[in-house]
């Protein structure tokens, strides 16, 4: 061990001027090129709609994560000669510097990485961490970005993989369920107003028209709870699509002569 | 390009009814699929479109709009008289029977394929009753007497405008599926439905009843193009007329003339990529068809001189290259932000702006401003109150709706 340390040690300090200029020339060509895919490919993306700007928005993190395997490649080949033994104790000294140093972002690029190969969140994904929902906007080395629907940039470290529960809504895809609520009063036709209320999905123009429509009914102590599911055109329409849904339903179910439930009271009391 | 040999075969009818599922979209040519496809990925990332590289035989400087009396004359409105009959001609076996196994029949087409003209047309030539579309109140209101009006007797009769009888409304529907369920259960008596086939994709998603007999007029190829547009000019008393391709001379319609002492002329693949793009549709191929003839300035079509062709006394009439027309595609951020509004008119086949308004949702932009704007770049047209999703524009309109996920239609 003492041996493999000294000849790495060795390999090391016999490191050349002339390797160090194209070390610093092969992680500036590095940074540059993660750069301008950072910017380029969202803004190419943005010109695209659907299916093809989540492809293309995907391409931003896998483009990376291949420029940090070759640029480390590349600037190994210029400190050491890659052996094997070489390589296990550049490695070890790496990993016992980064395990005291900096546990946590150490964790979290290494979650980065299996974030690109498990892919439980991808841009263009809407998802929640530790109770924050929003649309992820670009995936780190370190942290996921993403963007709240008050418009508010959170930065989310992707250690939290390891021990919490990610929600994505549409997982990768176009399709994003939204649900809209009407809580009636009791006494009505529940097959009339499901069919009603099946309707108003249906005539939705936001509407993902060859998704399914679902109208779920529940009795509650107070009304009868009707929960309206259906999936927007597009994941970033889902507010403007809950809306539509509301705001139609309510006035589908006021003009049938349907009373809303009011709020709960038991005996002249607040429920 | 040489012109094709005539062949002694018979050549099939111009207008012919199919079952919908042997409805044929034309395809376009590989050289200009590939063309269009890179030329869409250069617009996505290049406002500026690209100059041509060689100068036009005809600018567009030096040509001008045929005048409107000969345009008349050259392209006339659509006559859907032979229409008329070849469906005629198809129901032959369904009228003679006694005992049809579907008492009603559906005629389903694309917008702007003359589809509720042909019907009417052919009602009256059988002396069949039309039926009238409700009105939006009585659609709303799911009035049953609209209904109860004309089906209580037995009377052969042709609703012409399915698309006219729903609304895209939570209380819009009802109508249409009682009409339906009463059509297809014959209680009326046979009829034959027309249903435009962005309204017909809508309301199969809203009525779950049996598939019924359907039938759609086969669209034109780049040949029916071709003697849709001759059997004009033989009838406008001008067939001295040769139509040429501004920017290259090509002979875009062969005619009698196309050859001359057995010399082979080139001709133009407008037609075949007309055809094409406009999915086979009459209305549209011929309203791009006429909006894109020009005639070189202060020369009269009996004039020879410039405008005369070298095949012998013929008077030129140009035609504005295909790569002119495609430049005119509205940008799609802006049809990205009317979507919505684009794909309801194309679901109802034209409505008012008032009922415009109460069919789309809180977000979108205010109904007469978008309209405005969008009637600006050629998109919508009105007539009589009603908005329509204009002939020239429909093909950019229902590829964008279809990349962008909206239901759309299945010709």
């Amino acid at each position: 061990m003492n041996d493999e340390a000294s000849r790495l040690g060795a390999a090391l300090s016999s490191i050349s001027e002339a390797a160090i200029v194209q070390i610093l020339l092969i992680a500036a060509g590095a940074w540059l090129l993660i750069a301008l895919a950072q910017r380029l490919i969202p803004a190419l993306a943005g010109r695209l709609s659907g299916r093809q700007r989540l492809q293309a928005l995907a391409l931003a993190p896998v483009l990376r994560l291949l420029v940090i395997i070759t640029t480390i490649l590349l600037v190994l080949q210029r400190i050491i000669e890659p052996t094997f033994e070489n390589l296990v104790g550049l490695l070890g000294a790496l990993g016992l510097a980064l395990g005291f140093a900096a546990k946590d972002y150490a964790s979290s690029l290494i979650a980065g990485i299996v974030a690109l190969y498990e892919l439980p969140y991808r841009p263009g994904d809407w998802i929640e961490v530790s109770g924050t929902y929003g649309e992820v906007r670009a995936i780190g080395m370190r942290t996921v970005e993403i963007v709240t629907p008050d418009d508010t940039v959170v930065h989310i470290p992707h250690l939290k993989l390891w021990d919490h529960a990610i929600f994505n809504a549409n997982d990768g895809s176009q399709h994003l369920q939204c649900a809209a609520d009407f809580y009636l009063h009791p006494r009505h036709d529940a097959a009339q107003i499901h069919r009603l209320l099946y309707d108003v999905a249906l005539t939705s123009s936001l509407l993902q028209i060859d998704q399914p429509i679902g109208v779920i009914v529940r009795e509650k102590p107070f009304g009868t709870h009707y929960r309206l599911k259906a999936y927007p055109l597009d994941p970033r329409q889902q507010f403007a699509f809950v809306t539509d849904l509301t705001v139609r339903g309510k006035a589908a179910l006021l003009g049938s002569g349907v009373e809303l439930a009011s709020f709960p009271t038991v005996a002249g009391q607040p429920f | 390009m040489a012109t094709p040999a005539r062949t002694d075969q018979e050549t099939p009818p111009l207008w012919r009814y199919v079952p919908i599922a042997d409805y044929r979209v034309p395809a376009a040519t590989v050289e200009h699929t590939v063309k269009t496809g890179l030329c869409a990925l250069w617009r996505h990332f290049q406002p500026k479109p690209a100059q041509p590289q060689s100068p036009p035989l005809k600018t567009e400087d030096e040509l001008r709009a045929v005048p409107e009396a000969r345009i008349a004359r050259i392209v006339p409105a659509p006559d859907w008289q032979p229409a008329a009959a070849a469906l005629d001609e198809t129901l032959a076996g369904w009228l003679d029977s006694k005992q049809p196994a579907s008492a009603c029949i559906f005629v389903v087409s694309p917008p702007h394929g003359g589809n509720g003209d042909i019907l009417t047309a052919w009602a009256a030539n059988r002396g069949w009753r039309v039926i009238s579309p409700p009105s939006p109140e009585q659609i709303l209101a799911c009035d049953p007497a609209w209904l109860a009006d004309w089906t209580r007797d037995q009377i052969p009769w042709v609703l012409p405008n399915l698309e006219r009888c729903y609304l895209r409304h939570a209380r819009g529907l009802d109508l249409a599926r009682r009409l339906l369920d009463h059509a297809c259960a014959g209680s009326p008596g046979r009829g034959v439905i027309g249903c435009d086939s962005w309204a017909w994709a809508f309301l199969r998603r809203a009525w779950r009843g049996p598939e019924p007999p359907l039938l759609t007029l086969q669209g034109f190829d780049s040949q029916g193009l071709t003697r849709w547009f001759q059997s004009f000019i033989a009838g406008s008393g001008m067939d001295r007329l040769v139509f040429r391709q501004a920017d290259n001379g090509k002979y875009v319609l062969p005619s009698s003339a196309s050859t001359v002492e057995d010399e082979p002329i080139e001709t133009s693949d407008f037609l075949s990529i007309l055809a094409a793009h406009s999915r086979g549709i009459p209305g549209i191929a011929h309203a791009i068809w006429r909006a894109n003839l020009r005639t070189a300035p202060d020369r009269t079509l009996s004039e020879v001189a410039e405008n005369e062709d070298p095949t012998g006394g013929r008077s030129t009439i140009w035609v504005t290259p295909w790569r002119q027309i495609r430049q005119t595609t509205p940008a799609s951020d802006l049809l990205r932000k009317h979507a919505a509004l684009l794909h309801t008119l194309l679901l109802h086949t034209g409505l008012t702006a008032g009922l415009l308004g109460q069919l789309l949702p809180l977000a979108t932009p205010p109904v007469e401003a978008a309209l405005a704007c969008l009637e600006a770049i050629g998109l919508v047209a009105r007539c009589e109150n009603q908005w329509w999703i204009s002939p020239a524009s429909y093909p950019t309109v229902r590829q964008f709706l279809r990349d962008d996920g909206y239901l759309i239609d299945g010709f």
